[in-house]
């Protein structure tokens, strides 16, 4: 971004952050425990979220399909999450922030069983809906974790697959003309906070929540 | 299965599927130099949890453009075997899961080596689980930082890892792979004994936040015991 002349790791931007933090300030005027704003806008379909955190911005993309369920478990569909910084490029190893954002979102919505992934069976052993969650990061200000599980759980709470029946010994899915979409079973919506710990000189340790670029490369 | 059974995981001695006590963690035990062509290397076994890491390093940079001018570069690889567990499943090493673990590895390593010390070199460990009984992210950070030591790359200080986990009712250190699946929530931490801290924290869902703290306290016994043994271990070798 234009308005970022020095890169955040210089020492100069590294000491500022950690002398405001001993005097309980923040960069942008927060609390030590103060979030930014947060801003998530549906689109009409809702299946797309775009979720924002102060700068930190993301899209949220869903996508169901009818799929093959696996062998060993016949009675539940799939859901992928899969995380997207090619327009953040200008991160280092942006590949690793990939994989720890669908780690980190595989455990808090499947493994946690917030998200019923057994509602997602048509035909018990034959066909399942596979849910694809795609989030590509916009820009990235710091917090991607938040930021990535504030939008999938808003983008899960109110997307709406189609409705499939078995007919026949095969499977029809309706159109949304036919019949309504059916929401998806949610237990429960996982909420995520990141806490940074800046460690100041004499072993003092300062937590600071949310914390942005120029923070992340302080602590 | 086993609950189908209704085999309770503590029975009326108060003693669990293999004979420990709530908060005994398994048996550990450790052979160094067992890749004689690495820099350092240890066959580290925690139960049956097999776990093998080699060292090689500092040695100059595979690609020069890597290359740190003041510090070294740390690079984690973590594999397991496809006959670890009970049914066999290739993994490679680029797994979501094995990439994961490699990542946090590499992060918790960078911090704990004194990188100033070798500057512009490359610290490359492999870990590869032989036999997972559980536990694998603990015993791979035992084996990743003992086979550290025996390549003699300066240090820190000696971390030790261990895990613990609510099953039921109760609070279990170190657990193997049954209790481990049924286990309502399990942590894993990697403590540095001299300074207390603790480099590595992972949890598993699900776990009740009333439990938490005191899932933490029994998997930091679990870690000071291991590093008792693990003292002891390395006054022998020397």
């Amino acid at each position: 971004m234009a308005h970022r002349l020095a890169p955040v790791s210089c020492t100069a931007n590294v000491e500022f952050v950690k002398e405001c933090a001993a005097r309980d300030l923040r960069i942008d005027g927060r609390g030590t425990d103060g979030m930014r704003r947060i801003k998530l806008t549906h689109a009409h379909d809702g299946s797309t979220v775009e979720c924002q955190l102060g700068q930190t911005r993301l899209v949220v993309c869903l996508s169901c399909d009818v799929g093959i369920p696996y062998a060993d478990r016949p009675n539940e569909g799939t859901v992928v999450f899969h995380a997207d910084f090619s327009m953040a490029a200008y991160l280092q190893k942006p590949e690793r922030l990939e994989n720890q954002v669908a780690v980190m979102l595989e455990r808090a919505f499947k493994r946690s069983k917030a998200l019923d992934i057994e509602s997602f069976c048509i035909y018990s052993g034959k066909r399942a809906w596979r849910l694809q969650v795609d989030v590509r990061v916009l820009h990235y200000d710091g917090n991607i974790m938040d930021a990535a599980v504030l939008g999938v759980s808003t983008a899960l709470s109110s997307f709406k697959r189609p409705d499939a029946t078995v007919v026949d010994g095969r499977v029809k899915v309706y159109s949304a003309l036919e019949r309504s979409p059916v929401p998806l079973t949610l237990h429960a919506l996982p909420v995520s906070c990141t806490i940074g710990w800046v460690k100041l000189l004499g072993n003092k340790i300062i937590p600071i929540t949310d914390p942005n670029l120029a923070e992340e490369a302080a602590l | 299965m086993f609950a189908a059974a209704g085999l309770d995981f503590l029975d009326v001695c108060g003693l669990r599927v293999d004979g420990r006590k709530p908060n005994e963690s398994r048996r550990v035990s450790s052979k160094y130099g067992a890749i004689p062509k690495s820099d350092g290397s240890v066959f580290w076994e925690q139960g049956n949890t097999h776990v093998i890491a080699s060292v090689f390093g500092p040695r100059p940079c595979t690609y020069r453009s890597q290359e740190k001018s003041s510090s070294a570069r740390v690079q984690v690889s973590f594999s397991i075997s496809p006959f670890a567990r009970s049914e066999r499943k290739e993994r490679s090493r680029s797994d979501r899961q094995s990439l994961e673990l490699s990542h946090a590895l590499e992060q918790t390593l960078s911090q704990i080596i004194l990188t100033d010390a070798y500057p512009k070199t490359e610290i490359a460990v492999f870990v590869h689980v032989l036999q997972d009984d559980g536990g694998i992210r603990s015993a791979s950070f035992n084996a990743a930082c003992m086979a550290l030591v025996d390549a003699g790359i300066a240090m820190n200080d000696c971390p030790a890892a261990s895990s613990a986990g609510t099953v039921g009712n109760n609070i279990l250190c170190d657990l193997n792979s049954v209790e481990s699946s049924l286990c309502d929530g399990e942590i894993t931490a990697v403590l540095m004994p001299r300074t207390n801290e603790i480099v590595h924290l992972h949890a598993d869902p699900k776990l009740v936040t009333e439990k938490f703290s005191s899932v933490l306290e029994a998997a930091l016994v679990g870690c000071k015991n291991n590093h008792e043994t693990i003292k002891a271990d390395l006054q022998h070798e020397v």
